[in-house]
């Protein structure tokens, strides 16, 4: 009985973070761009300080989620070093980051992310799901209709359950470019 | 020697007709980078255009830096630098870093680099992916190298610097 009930609540969920609003449209994967940025990690034993560029793709799911494949590396002090791999899953704060219709998203936004990343941080020094990551993303300027967007400032905690050790990541900046879902695409 | 001051006297005068017309010629910026000595480096700026030409348009540049290692934070180090714009040209490449046209204007810096010793270097900075608009210019990704008479004993990149032309 427990698991119909935990099937059912699951199934709910999941409807409900997929569920359309109105329009008949879909927003899965509407809008798909890719990410440069930075990323540096503070009050960590496996970073060493300098920098790390970050790379990722960027997949709307919902009017108000999406879903970013990211990657970091070192390039300053040791140029392309300690790889990190994760999906982080980004909830808009400030209202929707698309409409169903052809109106444009929010222009500016805040956005809260959760996610899952893999590195060899850990005793066995294997690439493995090491790190549990909590990301606010305090302003974001441009949606996927005008073709960029710029995410300022982001920053988070990080909680290597491997090792038990937790620290704080920032970034300057991420800057996303939208090949999908732009009014190039999609609004003319 | 008259031939030397001859062709000068051309060149200023080419230059001088040639010149871009930019509102501003002075700013203030900001910008963050990484060192090889395992410091993060953030760091505020201060630039001025001595002369509008088409080609190596002089500058110069003053930076002031923080540093961010395992030690903790503390002062990075100055730099003073003069830099050439070496051209101007329409951003054809990068058409989205701005909602505004941008030129691209690729730099080169060189100067003096007082560490947080105060013991001098040479520094010597290479901006390929420098973009001018009205008001701001952006920088990403430019390495540098400083360097005294043993040789180099540092060098790094600067992710980016965002400077303010406002006056």
């Amino acid at each position: 009985m427990k698991k119909i009930i935990i099937t059912i609540l699951v199934l709910i969920i999941a409807f409900s973070i997929f569920a359309e609003s109105k329009d008949d449209s879909s927003n899965f994967l509407k809008d798909i761009g890719f990410t440069i940025g930075h990323n540096e990690n503070y009050f960590d034993n496996n970073y060493e300080y300098g920098l790390n560029l970050l790379l990722g793709l960027d997949a709307g799911l919902t009017e108000k989620l999406e879903l970013n494949l990211i990657g970091t590396f070192e390039i300053v002090p040791s140029f392309i070093k300690d790889f990190s791999l994760g999906l982080e899953l980004n909830y808009s704060l400030l209202g929707e980051r698309v409409f169903s219709n052809r109106n444009a998203g929010m222009g500016i936004n805040s956005m809260v992310g959760f996610g899952l990343y893999c590195n060899n941080h850990n005793d066995k020094n294997i690439f493995m799901p090491t790190t549990l990551v909590l990301r606010l993303y305090p302003a974001t300027v441009g949606a996927p209709a005008s073709g960029k967007r710029e995410r300022i400032l982001p920053l988070g905690l990080a909680y290597n359950f491997m090792t038990n050790d937790i620290s704080m990541f920032f970034s300057v900046a991420m800057y996303d470019h939208y090949f999908k879902g732009t009014w190039k695409t999609n609004y003319k | 020697m008259k031939k030397y001051i001859l062709i000068l006297l051309i060149l200023v005068i080419t230059f001088s007709l040639a010149a871009y017309d930019f509102p501003y010629d002075s700013g203030f910026g900001f910008e963050f980078s990484g060192k090889s000595d395992s410091t993060q480096l953030v760091g505020i700026s201060t630039y001025h255009k001595i002369m509008d030409c088409p080609f190596f348009s002089p500058g110069v540049e003053i930076n002031v830096d923080l540093s961010a290692s395992s030690k903790g934070i503390k002062f990075g180090g100055v730099r003073f630098l003069a830099m050439f714009d070496l051209f101007y040209l329409e951003n054809k490449l990068f058409p989205s870093i701005s909602i505004n046209p941008t030129l691209w204007s690729p730099s080169i810096k060189v100067g003096f680099f007082w560490n947080d010793e105060f013991y001098p270097n040479f520094t010597l900075e290479v901006a390929a992916f420098r973009f001018l608009e009205k008001d701001f210019v952006y920088e990403w990704f430019s390495p540098f190298v400083n360097f005294n008479e043993d040789g180099i004993n540092s060098w790094g990149l600067t992710f980016c610097r965002f400077t303010y032309m406002c006056l």
